[in-house]
């Protein structure tokens, strides 16, 4: 009779607390998402203008998801610090929002199709760096913060990205370097997660020509998906999840100085 | 009162000492043809004002002040220019001018192909040349020695390291570190040298040259790739 009771309860537990998860998104086996890129980032006195082009081609999805294209300048304050101002337009960017009711299979919760939503968001960077005292003088360290704007949905986040470059150096110019960083993006005023995606990077970069570089980078992405407004408007409860994914990116970056 | 064919004889003679003398021998003193900001000449113990039209002698150093530049002419086909806070020694004139560059920098121009030679030495490096534009300055010291910069306007500049043996030829175009004055590396462009100003007319356009050579050097804190 114990025993009838217990399987009773255990399927009750199984398929109650499945039901009752259907709203909640479920993190893939971790997917492996490829970025091309193309940046072109001129001198001009204190100023680089500032062109990129990037795309997203996620495995096992065929074709690209998330694309931008961001235009803009840095500006060289002093030394040991540049800002910037930057427009994007993106598109496939997903949100929190974007995980809504299907309303064909009831209950059934999906990521709605952003595939030809297109955003626009203004960037405002300052990046502090230095040189570290080390034997070489070849390393320099490097916080990147940047605030975005999102026109599209109003949202507001804050990227901190502390990070270490070390240059290789042949006749007093670098030839190569390697990058090791950490991504935290802060959400300002949306979702329930304050850190709501972090990475540790590694990245090299190779000195073709004084001007043409090339760059690959991996990356362990950690996304944080909170509770979407429909969720909240179904009354079903609030959910944190993680989805974790790694990233490669290769890229080709043009300097040209005037 | 002397004879018509007596005086005929003395200027046939005066004639053909004009001839006979080496063009560089007549051109062996040479001048300061432009002046601006602080040019000391040194001459033994003697410091004097290097002013327009001061006669350089062989072993003569020209000095310039922070705002200083001076043009010289070294002999009638050779001139050269210093940029700030530069010495440079007339070590010889005349058919084999040399001059040597103890700090800052210095535009040479050669018109015309010289019968003799021309040269810019620094205690490490020697630039010898025929017929050509090029400019010579010290970089940063980062290892024992100041690093030597060399770049060329027009024709080509011989590069020697006494010390090493090494040479190279730097054509027209292009420049080349000489590191800590001892390693030369590879001539190649560079961009900074566009900034260069060449004139050595100071009635046609200003002499001065700017050239920021922290240029030469790539700055790490100024590498941003995202």
């Amino acid at each position: 009779m114990k025993i009838r009771l217990g399987a009773v309860l255990l399927m009750l537990a199984v398929f109650g607390g499945t039901a009752a998860a259907d709203h909640v998104p479920v993190a893939p086996p971790l997917p492996l998402e490829y970025e091309p890129v193309g940046r072109v980032i001129a001198s001009v006195g204190a100023f680089n203008p500032y062109l990129e082009v990037l795309g997203r081609w996620n495995d096992p999805s065929p074709g690209f998801g998330y694309r931008s294209v961001t235009v803009g300048s840095y500006f060289r304050v002093i030394r040991n610090l540049k800002v910037g101002a930057f427009y994007r337009l993106q598109a496939d960017a997903r949100h929190n929002d974007d995980w809504v009711a299907s309303g064909l299979v009831s209950p059934g919760w999906i990521w709605q199709d952003t595939s030809n939503r297109y955003e626009n968001l203004l960037v405002l960077d300052a990046s502090p760096r230095f040189l570290l005292p080390i034997p070489g003088k070849s390393t320099v360290f490097m916080l990147k913060s940047r605030w975005t704007y999102n026109f599209f949905n109003g949202q507001q986040s804050l990227l901190l990205r502390p990070g270490l470059t070390y240059f290789f150096i042949r006749d007093r110019q670098p030839i190569a370097e390697i990058r090791l960083q950490y991504a935290a993006y802060l959400a300002l005023n949306f979702g329930e997660a304050l850190l709501y995606r972090q990475a540790p990077y590694l990245e090299g970069l190779y000195h073709l020509t004084p001007d043409l570089l090339v760059s690959f980078s991996a990356s362990y992405q950690n996304r944080v998906w909170t509770t979407s407004s429909g969720v909240v408007a179904a009354g079903d409860s609030h959910y944190s999840v993680n989805f974790p994914s790694l990233r490669f990116q290769a890229g080709i970056i043009y300097r040209p100085g005037f | 009162m002397r004879s018509r064919n007596w005086i005929l004889i003395e200027s046939a003679a005066l004639l053909l000492s004009f001839l006979l003398v080496p063009a560089g021998f007549l051109a062996a003193q040479a001048e300061i043809t432009y002046s601006e900001g602080i040019v000391r000449v040194e001459r033994g113990t003697q410091s004097i004002d290097g002013v327009i039209g001061t006669p350089l002698e062989i072993g003569d150093t020209v000095v310039t002040g922070s705002d200083g530049i001076a043009i010289i002419a070294l002999t009638s086909q050779t001139t050269i220019k210093t940029r700030s806070d530069t010495r440079v020694k007339i070590d010889s004139l005349g058919e084999h001018a040399k001059v040597g560059l103890s700090s800052g920098g210095l535009f040479s121009r050669i018109i015309g192909h010289l019968s003799g030679s021309y040269e810019v030495a620094t205690p490490t490096t020697t630039a010898g040349v025929r017929g050509t534009e090029f400019f010579m300055a010290y970089g940063r010291t980062i290892d024992q020695n100041p690093d030597v910069w060399l770049c060329v306007n027009s024709g080509t500049v011989a590069v020697s390291v006494p010390k090493t043996g090494d040479n190279v030829d730097v054509p027209a175009g292009k420049g080349i570190d000489i590191l800590s004055g001892l390693k030369l590396t590879e001539p190649r462009p560079y961009k900074w040298t566009k900034q260069l100003n060449w004139n050595m007319d100071p009635n046609a356009a200003p002499v001065r040259d700017h050239t920021n050579l922290d240029q030469a050097y790539s700055d790490l804190l100024n590498q941003d790739y995202d």
